[in-house]
């Protein structure tokens, strides 16, 4: 196949990469932001949290 | 016309498909009946590739220095079939049936119906392949890519190659290597007498569009899992880790490892799944299943089906370009790594599709009985080594 075919070719993919990806991206930031997040107590060094307040 | 005379048409016309069928059927079955055994149990690195996938469904990245697609599609098989055995193979199963009816394809097209149907057959008994394609692991998702990827690029389709080539790429990075195969494999297709700047030109095109093709697919899938899973920042930053992570691996010693030297002539094999079960009076009874061991018969021949090929390649045949070229490349590109770091015996599954063409393209120019001789060899060999033995589930 001629050069030219293979140009629109790359075309043509590079483009449906380019929308599978951006949308991809769109729909990670749109469900992390509507997903509560796990809050994760952060644990300071020397200072352990008490496991067990028994 | 009478039932029988229709029959005989029918088969004569449609023989060697209707034993393809035949051949996917007894395969796929072959898979289904063992994809339970061992049901909760996980053999060779499904140790590392089931967690994996079940990191992928909680949302966790891990083992990030293989890609992220064939850990995806056990990811999808444990969801829809539920965390077992079955579903964790079923990814393997399905594309390493469907490699043999790639390869038939592909065999068809640039050489002759025969020669794709013993192909097929030498791909279905080869035991390392069956082996592979029954357990759950990422190598024969991105090598039946690769066939994929293959078929296009014999139709001179430069950029849906390449983009096949990225998505095998996802599945295993080393498929890489069939971009420089493309490229050679144009390079050895210009006429006799072409100079050397031509050459170079057709190379270097199918070089560009394959790469670049294979380049933005792989980047952009990796970019999507590092997004969706906070894996990394950006892909780039992806492959710099695996980079770093095969670095980190060293070379054994010559004598402790399975070199690529070793491939084609024989090797102990590995156990992937060893059990014990006490048989009474104290007596332990060691079984080793899934072994790590190709069919001797069929890889046997490549000594004698390479320098076979050698003329057919100097007469510009196709298929023989095409497979000589990619079993020689990517054997170079295993045996230069394997200074740098471990190469394992079950990498040899990239070249086992290419050997298996130019074993059947040797053994269709024998008498028929020689080849029904060696067919015979060869499923006698592939039952001698089946994964499974029934024997430790007797207990």
């Amino acid at each position: 196949m001629s050069p030219d075919v293979q140009w629109k070719r790359l075309a043509t993919l590079v483009t449906i990469v380019f929308v599978v990806l951006v949308a991809s991206l769109a729909w990670i930031s749109w469900h992390r932001a509507h997903t509560p997040r796990k809050v994760v107590p952060m644990l300071i060094p020397g200072n352990p949290p008490v496991r067990n307040p028994r | 016309m009478t039932a029988r005379a229709r029959l005989r048409a029918v088969a004569a016309r449609y023989g060697y498909e209707l034993s393809l069928a035949l051949l996917l059927l007894v395969v796929l079955a072959a898979h289904l009946a063992i994809s339970e055994t061992p049901r909760d149990a996980r053999v060779f690195d499904e140790a590392y590739y089931v967690p994996a996938a079940r990191d992928l469904i909680t949302g966790i990245a891990t083992n990030v220095e293989h890609p992220p697609l064939a850990k995806g599609l056990i990811a999808l098989s444990i969801l829809a079939f539920g965390d077992r055995g079955i579903a964790w193979r079923l990814p393997s199963i399905l594309f390493g049936t469907v490699a043999i009816l790639l390869l038939y394809l592909l065999t068809r097209r640039l050489a002759d119906k025969k020669t794709a149907l013993l192909a097929a057959f030498l791909l279905s008994f080869e035991s390392l392949w069956f082996v592979h394609a029954s357990i759950a692991m990422l190598d024969v998702v991105a090598v039946t890519l690769g066939l994929a990827a293959l078929l296009l690029l014999v139709r001179g389709e430069w950029v849906w190659t390449g983009a096949v080539v990225g998505l095998a790429m996802l599945a295993k990075e080393t498929m890489a290597v069939l971009v420089v195969v493309a490229a050679a494999y144009a390079a050895l297709q210009c006429p006799p007498g072409a100079s050397a700047r031509r050459t170079a030109r057709e190379a270097g095109a199918v070089l560009f569009f394959v790469g670049v093709a294979a380049f933005v697919v792989f980047m952009a899938g990796l970019q999507i899992y590092d997004s969706g899973y906070d894996a990394f920042p950006t892909a780039f930053a992806h492959v710099a880790r695996m980079v770093r992570h095969n670095r980190a691996i060293a070379a054994p010693a010559f004598s402790d490892a399975v070199h690529p030297w070793q491939w084609f002539s024989g090797f102990t094999p590995s156990g992937y799944y060893v059990t014990s079960t006490a048989t009474g009076n104290d007596l332990k009874r060691t079984y080793v299943q899934y072994m790590g061991q190709p069919n001797l018969v069929v890889v046997l021949l490549i000594w004698l089906a390479l320098p076979f090929s050698m003329p057919l390649v100097k007469a510009r045949d196709p298929n023989a370009m095409l497979h000589v070229v990619l079993f020689l490349v990517s054997w170079a590109f295993f045996a230069a790594v394997a200074f740098a770091r471990i190469t394992y015996p079950y990498y040899m599954l990239a070249l086992i599709p290419s050997l298996c063409v130019l074993v059947a393209v040797f053994l269709s120019r024998l008498p028929r009985a020689v080849i029904l001789t060696c067919c015979v060899g060869v499923v006698l060999w592939f039952l001698a080594w089946f994964p499974v033995n029934l024997l430790a589930y007797a207990h």
